[in-house]
């Protein structure tokens, strides 16, 4: 019986995805954006600088969020107001970030890669004691240190369980928001504990939407907390679209002609992410209203690419988030800032989310106050139509989401991509490898790993020699808690306060032990961290 | 400069040792001691004189060679392990896990530590990790049935929440750490103190943590145990654990031994010397009490020791981490005079997994387990009435020490496999060995090309228990990440039970995780049992 109803309920569903693929399949919303046309003459249109005042930032970033996701790229999906610092503003057409949620946010804050921070296998779960190294500096402790007054608005996802890894303590002057990822998006929970805080102290929105939420809270930010004499850098990580999958109704009946699907909840992930443009649609009018939005960059991206299985769309690309391919790490992008960057220009220069901290604090004149080699680049040059297209040094992305013991690996260098997946099973290991021409081959369609095995080689060194970097306590994919793990009742009461921690870090074996030790264990890990 | 140096201190070394070797070999004093097996052992129990259940003590060496006691001739000083085992009977195929946390877990609950999640590596400060709170803890039986629990000594099952801390796991008094490898003067691991009496700090600055053990065991016998009800005590010493620390008047008693950097076999004799006084200290106060007859006194080591802290194992081969017998077969007695013989050498098979079904039989307490477990009532065979083996198979996991590195044992009756799987970045190394254990006890000849009859089954036994891993179980992480700091103070930054759910998370739910775990296959058991 229960076998029948299966197959029932089964055939219903490949009649209805039959019917929406035939009848159902939505018109472009934005036809004008739909081909890909690179500005050719940026530099030339590039403006001067009219005032000396140092630029307000705000960083927008999506959660997996597809590549064709946005009106720019031609989805049905309304994203009237993305689509808006679109045409005000310059398409960054080759942006990669990591392939997952918690390396993409190392990065970006730390300029460094995230496999030298122990980060970039996987993304922290509520169970996991991580968090990125206190001796890292933070993109707006640069900022603060500048003079700016600096806040964020959303998911923090970089360390939960002891004071010094939560956002006030990393740089963020004012924080409203989550330490976690996949937060249920009405009652503010994961996994039973609530997880919404102010500087701290839980908050109470049940019920409330909260893309809603934090689009409010930024807007508040901008009109009433922050100080109107100083320039300021706001960080606004919406959870949307990450699962779980919770839309409002009234924007879940703006997408008629899509459907939920068990493995594609269309429907409700186009709904959330319509929310979070009206979102961004408020932030943006709120720029407007207080006449400071020439002089504000504002950088909109994806953490990384859509998950297929929540309903996002990476076409013409192939994969998506905790991959590799394209789809996985090339992500919408845009950079507005009317007083220099000339409005509706593409820019297909390489850039990665490692490079935002050298290239932001460029833009803005801001010294970086980190002392620590950072693998991030300044592009500001490139932005400006006036740098090289290829950044320079290879880019590396790994994944060990979501299974214990099976990475996913990538590396690019211009032109060439390796992607290579290695399963360690129990008693042997899988490798599979491939090579893309990504430059002719953007969709990744055609291996050539057979043709260029000189290439394969070249770029197998180059991972290996960044894998070995991974410090050995760094994290692996836990994909459920250990079966004695419980949620605290709330994630910002658990957090253990300063006071009661040491200052130092644990040394563990001591210098000398740990460099023998590192040495008799060669690529199986990386004691000492640097 | 600095090479010729290093050249001078080895070769110093070595000439140290060999006039250590030749002069310096201590003689063996396992006089009184006949390692034969007591023929008669069912005609030799008595039959007990009172009808009040027995007390229970449980003491646990940490990391003891098999070696390292009078008994199997050492020169250390063991006389109060010694006299457990001419008062009592000595279990000389007794297993333990190849570690600390595998070990303590298959004590507490009778489960094969691998379905625990704890199987392959010890729980480290810096990891959120614990036995589920749906176990049930030997000493919480006991508590049902009347007895008042107390535990002195090292946890190491869980130091994060409240629940899973020794008094919310069974026991009515805890004295103790919550983790492992503690200070003994400071009582410090990675500078954050744990020291702690019912959650609440205490401050020992100083004293010498073995000292305070006897102390605090003591002090439960006489002061705080209700007189009217038996108890169950558990003292989990740290030693001779690292850091290989000792008091001075016992590092002065073993002249003739030699701390070299990779083997302190002078500390580490001391370490062993001093616990055995703590022992002491506890048998002579059950007498004192008048108890001795009627206390089941179980002593034993969580696994083999550990060469480089000067542990010998010798005659059998390996030690800690590893699933050769050295790691895993430990030094073990159990006295309770008024039932088993004294002076007995029983070789029947019995595993720590054992222990809870095993002692719920001795004492008539009821289990009240509801979940299966994987230790075998083994209480026949201790009176030399049941079979001599156990009849379930044993399996031994150890990930320690290094990433992605398995070391894998099966015992089942007479063979063992022992094999090792290294995953390195873009192959796997298999090593396969097959012993003889009832002909060849100290591993010696692999029998692995002669018997893959025997490999290929023993394979199939312990793929089927490794596919029961949970997903969410530990591996190894022998170092932090580098944003880990320690607390000042582990006691202090336990979060309490009101502030954590009671449900576990139910992640993907029943039918989704199914749907994973078949996917999956043997990376990992979502759904836990």
């Amino acid at each position: 019986m229960k076998r029948w109803l299966g197959i029932t309920i089964g055939l219903l569903a490949a009649a209805g995805l039959g019917g929406y693929i035939w009848f159902g399949n939505p018109p472009s919303s934005a036809p004008e954006f739909a081909e890909l046309k690179i500005t050719k003459n940026i530099a030339d249109l590039v403006k001067p600088k009219q005032s000396d005042d140092p630029p307000n930032i705000i960083i927008l970033l999506a959660d997996d969020l597809g590549w064709a996701d946005v009106g720019f790229h031609g989805s049905d999906i309304r994203t009237p107001n993305i689509d808006r610092l679109a045409k005000e503003g310059m398409r960054l057409e080759r942006f990669y970030v990591m392939p997952i949620c918690t390396p993409t946010r190392s990065a970006l804050m730390t300029g460094r890669d995230p496999i030298k921070l122990g980060m970039a296998n996987a993304g922290i779960m509520p169970w996991n004691d991580g968090g990125v190294s206190l001796d890292e500096h933070f993109m707006p402790q640069s900022f603060k240190a500048a003079g700016y007054q600096t806040a964020m608005v959303g998911k923090w996802h970089l360390g939960h369980t002891i004071e010094q890894h939560t956002p006030n303590a990393r740089g963020f002057d004012h924080f409203y928001g989550h330490l976690n990822t996949n937060i249920h998006y009405f009652d503010h929970e994961f996994a039973g504990g609530h997880d919404f805080q102010e500087n701290g102290k839980p908050v109470d929105h049940k019920g409330e939407y909260l893309t809603d939420v934090h689009g409010d809270q930024a807007v508040r930010y901008l009109k009433i907390i922050r100080d109107k004499e100083r320039p300021f850098f706001l960080y606004v990580p919406f959870l949307a679209p990450h699962s779980p999958m919770n839309a409002k109704e009234d924007d879940i009946s703006k997408y008629p002609r899509r459907i939920d699907l068990p493995t594609a909840p269309k429907k409700t992930y186009a709904a959330m992410v319509d929310s979070m443009d009206q979102a961004v649609g408020r932030i943006l009018d709120t720029l407007d209203e207080q006449g400071i939005t020439d002089n504000t960059i504002v950088l909109f991206f994806s953490d990384n690419g859509g998950f297929p299985g929540f309903g996002a769309d990476n076409t013409p690309l192939r994969g998506g988030k905790t991959e590799t391919f394209e789809g996985g790490i090339r992500v919408p992008t845009v950079l507005r800032w009317p007083q220099v960057i000339p409005a509706g220009t593409l820019n297909d220069s390489a850039i990665s989310v490692l490079d935002l901290f050298p290239t932001l604090t460029r833009a803005a004149g801001v010294e970086m106050a980190n002392n620590k080699q950072i693998d991030g680049v300044s592009r500001w040059e490139a932005i400006v139509g006036k740098g090289e297209s290829w950044r320079g040094q290879p880019l590396y992305f790994t994944t060990n989401s979501p299974i214990y013991n099976r990475f996913m690996h990538g590396v690019l260098d211009d032109r060439w991509k390796l992607v290579q997946t290695i399963d360690h099973l129990r008693r042997d290991t899988s490798v599979d490898t491939m090579l893309f021409d990504v430059r002719a081959d953007p969709s990744e369609t055609t291996n050539i790993a057979e043709k260029h095995p000189d290439q394969v080689k070249r770029l197998t060194k180059l991972l290996d020699a960044r894998l070995a970097q991974h410090p050995v306590g760094g994290v692996v994919v836990q994909l459920m808690p250990h079966p004695g793990w419980r949620a605290p009742k709330d994630y910002a009461d658990a957090v253990i306060p300063a006071g009661k921690i040491q200052a130092d870090a644990y040394v563990g074996y001591g210098e000398r032990s740990s460099k023998v030790l590192q040495k008799r264990y060669g690529d199986k890990g990386k004691i000492l961290y640097d | 400069m600095k090479r010729i140096l290093l050249v001078l201190v080895c070769a110093l070394a070595i000439g140290a040792a060999a006039v250590y070797f030749y002069f310096g070999k201590a003689p063996p004093s396992a006089e009184g001691f006949s390692n034969d097996t007591t023929e008669n052992l069912a005609s030799l129990v008595k039959t007990r004189t009172s009808t009040e259940p027995p007390n229970v003590i449980i003491i646990l060496a940490d990391d003891l060679g098999w070696a390292d006691v009078g008994y199997h001739g050492s020169d250390i000083q063991t006389p109060n392990i010694d006299r457990l085992a001419k008062e009592g009977m000595r279990l000389e195929r007794f297993y333990a896990t190849p570690i600390c946390t595998p070990t303590r877990s298959a004590l507490m609950t009778g489960r094969d530590p691998i379905k625990l999640g704890v199987g392959n590596a010890v729980l480290m400060a810096w990891q959120d990790g614990g036995v589920s709170l749906d176990e049930k803890f030997m000493p919480e039986s006991f508590q049902e049935a009347g007895y008042d629990t107390a535990m002195v000594g090292k946890w190491h099952l869980g130091h994060t929440i409240e629940q899973h801390l020794p008094n919310a796991r069974g026991f009515d008094h805890f004295y103790g750490h919550v983790n492992t490898q503690v200070d003994y003067f400071n009582h410090e691991f990675a500078k954050g103190h744990d020291f702690q009496e019912n959650g609440k700090i205490v401050d020992h600055k100083g004293e010498y943590a073995t000292d305070i053990h006897g102390d605090q065991s003591v002090r439960f016998l006489k002061e705080l145990r209700n007189k009217d009800k038996p108890f169950f005590l558990y003292v989990p010493f740290l030693a001779p654990h690292s850091p290989i620390e000792a008091k001075q008047e016992d590092i002065d008693k073993y002249s003739r031994r030699l701390d070299t950097p990779i083997a302190p076999k002078k500390t580490y004799a001391a370490m062993v010397d001093n616990m055995d006084q703590a022992i002491g200290r506890i048998l002579d106060t059950l007498d004192e009490q008048g108890m001795a007859d009627n206390t089941i006194v179980l002593f034993f080591s969580d696994n083999g020791g550990f060469n480089n802290f000067g542990a010998d194992n010798s005659p059998l081969r390996g030690g800690k981490l590893e699933t050769f017998e050295g790691g895993i077969r430990v030094p073990a007695v159990m006295r309770w005079p008024e039932v088993l013989p004294p002076n007995t050498v029983n070789d029947a098979v019995v595993s720590v997994m054992d222990l809870f079904p095993t002692l719920a039989t001795a004492t008539g307490i009821e289990k009240g387990i509801v979940k299966e477990i994987d230790g075998v009532d083994r209480w026949e065979a201790v009176l030399g009435k049941g079979d001599h083996w156990r009849g379930k198979p044993l399996i031994f996991t150890s990930n320690i020490p290094v990433y992605n590195y398995f070391q894998y044992g099966v015992l089942d009756g007479k063979w063992k496999l022992v094999q090792t799987v290294d995953h390195k970045r873009r192959e796997t190394k298999v090593d396969t060995l097959l012993f003889n254990v009832a002909a060849d006890p100290y591993e010696q000849t692999d029998l692995a090309k002669k018997h893959p009859d025997q490999v290929d089954r023993l394979i199939e036994i312990l793929d089927e228990r490794l596919a029961e891993h949970p997903v969410g179980g530990s591996y190894v992480q022998i170092s932090p990440h580098p944003g880990w700091r320690a607390p000042k103070d582990y006691a202090d930054v336990v979060l309490p039970a009101d502030k954590v759910n009671q449900e576990p998370h139910e992640g993907f739910g029943a039918l989704a995780s199914k749907v994973l775990q078949q996917r999956y296959g043997d990376k990992g058991k979502i759904l836990y049992d």
